[in-house]
């Protein structure tokens, strides 16, 4: 398969089981609302080290959002629940209410309900108000700047991590410019964050290394400095692979993630530099949820 | 037209003038669900010091025991939807005291005037009074630790004393006047006034929250001025009623700027009076 002159490998992404949360913040203006969210999706782009994967899925108009102020809906991804509740209490306590006139809201209403101001209502010191609007229970927090409001409880839902394809390239420079545009196309799907830095990743890793201790280790087989060295995925023409990685909250938002995404990354052409697309799998073995790249792009 | 749609309202009209005070609990959708009208026809009501069957004080038409109408209502109507939790009861006229008391769920409608302490320890539903009401709307009757506890109680007209007294918990919209003593003694909840409350608003409050559009006839001189701000849960508040009734929609527009005044601090209370600006 072929799109563009770029071979779609006969692959399949391979994605595990998480759980989700949808958070929704707002402030004064969307420039405040950004420095919430960029601080509370911050140091959250993989489980293996930040426990959670975390970003900002899109902007919300005011006519959107509670308070009727500019926002931001933020995902949040973890494998546990006792992780998804310390996570939540972490990062909106240091991040969410820290942040000036900012407010914070559930942005999902179905599945299991957690503390989203539950917990932090204590940090009003019994000045803190309940105000239950429409069967939903809010806290208004005094803090220095005037009220931080927040909805008592979110809900948390089954999600899915881990879907992605791999750009492979002649070199850098058009490897990261096709995962722009790959992301460019992609944050116009609800439902899905790409969490890495700008939403790429240039680490790849498989499972096992040679030190014992580490659970994960380089993708060897598709850096292209170790061509000639083991057992590689790359041909002679690739000098650059970049991957993004899908967190979603269904197979179908991954899937149509993917489609974009791909046809974006395809859209410069092989004349300008872009190889092939691949799929990270560990065989099949270890999750559920396959993504296969020639279904999703037929 | 689906088949539920052809069910008629259950409706009991007064066939003659009462002299005595009626308690109309029994006749709720949630008592009379699955009864056959035969059946609902014979229940006793207490009139006065006697008991009368319902078709000896009503003519009774429809069959839809969720819906329930009653015309030719007058203030000698009490304890009407009293325990309701689902369903709907229309008052055509006006009702006595206690209406809706600890209602937990549907809607009362009453067209009229309402007596005292309507939605008196209500936990849940929405009672609509479309003219005015008398004292202790929400309020608790004596004995009684609360009153409102939770649900909607929205007056189109005027209320008397003590709206609010004791409330616990829900929400109380006057679109016009409050006489004095508005949130005596209020635990929690939000009452909001669109035209102008009376003397002492607030007095006794221990939490809650009363809204007013203007400065009420007097306050207790241990009210406390914050200031002003911008609160935010106040949209949330103004967007829920606009929402929900149509009579509100203006609200939608109503800036959440407010002047805050704190108290009751006579007893250490944190309550609020927060005035639009």
């Amino acid at each position: 398969m072929k799109i563009n002159g770029v071979t779609i490998d006969d692959t399949f992404a391979e994605a595990f089981p998480m759980k989700a949360t949808r958070i929704i913040i707002t402030a004064l203006n969307l420039k405040w609302a950004y420095h919430s969210a960029n601080a509370m999706t911050g140091f959250a782009t993989s489980v293996i080290a930040c426990g959670c994967e975390s970003s900002i899925e899109k902007e919300l108009k005011p006519s959107e959002t509670p308070d009727g102020r500019p926002g931001l809906s933020v995902l949040l991804f973890t494998m546990s629940k006792k992780e998804m509740i310390k996570q939540i209490q972490n990062r909106v306590g240091q991040c969410v209410l820290t942040s000036p006139t900012s407010a914070c809201f559930s942005g999902m209403h179905e599945g299991e309900k957690l503390a989203l101001g539950k917990n932090l209502r204590y940090f009003g010191d019994g000045h803190q108000i309940a105000k239950k609007i429409d069967g939903v229970r809010y806290w208004r927090i005094p803090a220095m700047d005037g009220e931080f409001l927040v909805e008592e409880s979110t809900h948390m839902t089954k999600a899915i991590g881990g879907g992605n394809f791999l750009v492979l390239a002649e070199n850098q420079e058009v490897a990261l410019k096709a995962c722009e545009k790959a992301i460019v196309a992609m944050k116009k799907i609800p439902d899905v964050i790409m969490p890495f830095p700008g939403g790429v990743v240039r680490s790849g890793s498989k499972v096992g290394s040679k030190y014992p201790t580490l659970p994960a280790s380089t993708n060897d087989a598709f850096c292209p400095t170790l061509k000639g060295q083991v057992k590689s995925e790359l041909d002679s023409s690739i000098g650059s692979v970049m991957e993004i990685v899908i967190d979603g909250l269904s197979q179908e938002a991954i899937s149509e993630a993917t489609r974009v995404g791909v046809l974006a990354a395809c859209s410069l052409g092989s004349k300008k530099g872009i190889k092939r697309i691949s799929a990270g799998n560990y065989g099949g073995n270890l999750g559920p949820h396959h993504f296969h790249l020639r279904k999703i792009l037929k | 037209m689906s088949q539920n749609k052809m069910i008629k309202p259950l409706t009991f009209t007064l066939k003659e003038k009462l002299i005595q005070r009626i308690d109309l609990s029994a006749l709720i959708p949630n008592q009379l669900e699955g009864k056959p009208l035969e059946k609902i026809a014979k229940i006793k009501i207490a009139v006065g010091n006697k008991k009368l069957t319902v078709e000896k004080l009503f003519d009774i038409g429809g069959e839809d025991t969720q819906k329930i109408i009653f015309k030719k209502a007058v203030d000698l109507f009490d304890s009407i939807g009293r325990n309701m939790n689902q369903g709907s009861i229309e008052v055509r006229g006006s009702v006595g005291d206690r209406a809706g008391q600890d209602m937990n769920g549907g809607e009362l409608t009453i067209k009229g005037n309402a007596g005292d302490w309507v939605g008196t320890g209500m936990r849940d539903g929405r009672i609509e009074v479309q003219k005015n009401a008398r004292k202790f709307l929400g309020g608790a009757l004596p004995g009684q630790s609360h009153g409102l506890r939770g649900g909607t109680i929205h007056v189109f007209g005027d209320t008397g004393e003590r709206t609010g007294d004791k409330m616990r918990r829900g929400m109380i919209v006057v679109e016009g006047n409050t006489a004095d003593y508005t949130g005596s003694r209020m635990i929690a909840g939000t009452i909001m006034i669109c035209g102008q409350a009376g003397s002492n608003t607030g007095f006794g409050m221990k939490r809650g929250t009363i809204i007013l559009s203007d400065q009420p006839t007097s306050m207790p001189a241990t009210f406390n001025e914050c200031g002003s701000f911008e609160l935010a849960f106040l949209k949330l508040i103004f967007n829920s009623l606009a929402n929900s009734n149509q009579r509100l929609k203006n609200l939608k527009e109503n800036s959440s700027w407010v002047t805050r005044y704190v108290g009751d601090l006579s007893i250490k209370g944190q309550g609020e009076l927060l005035i639009l600006q």
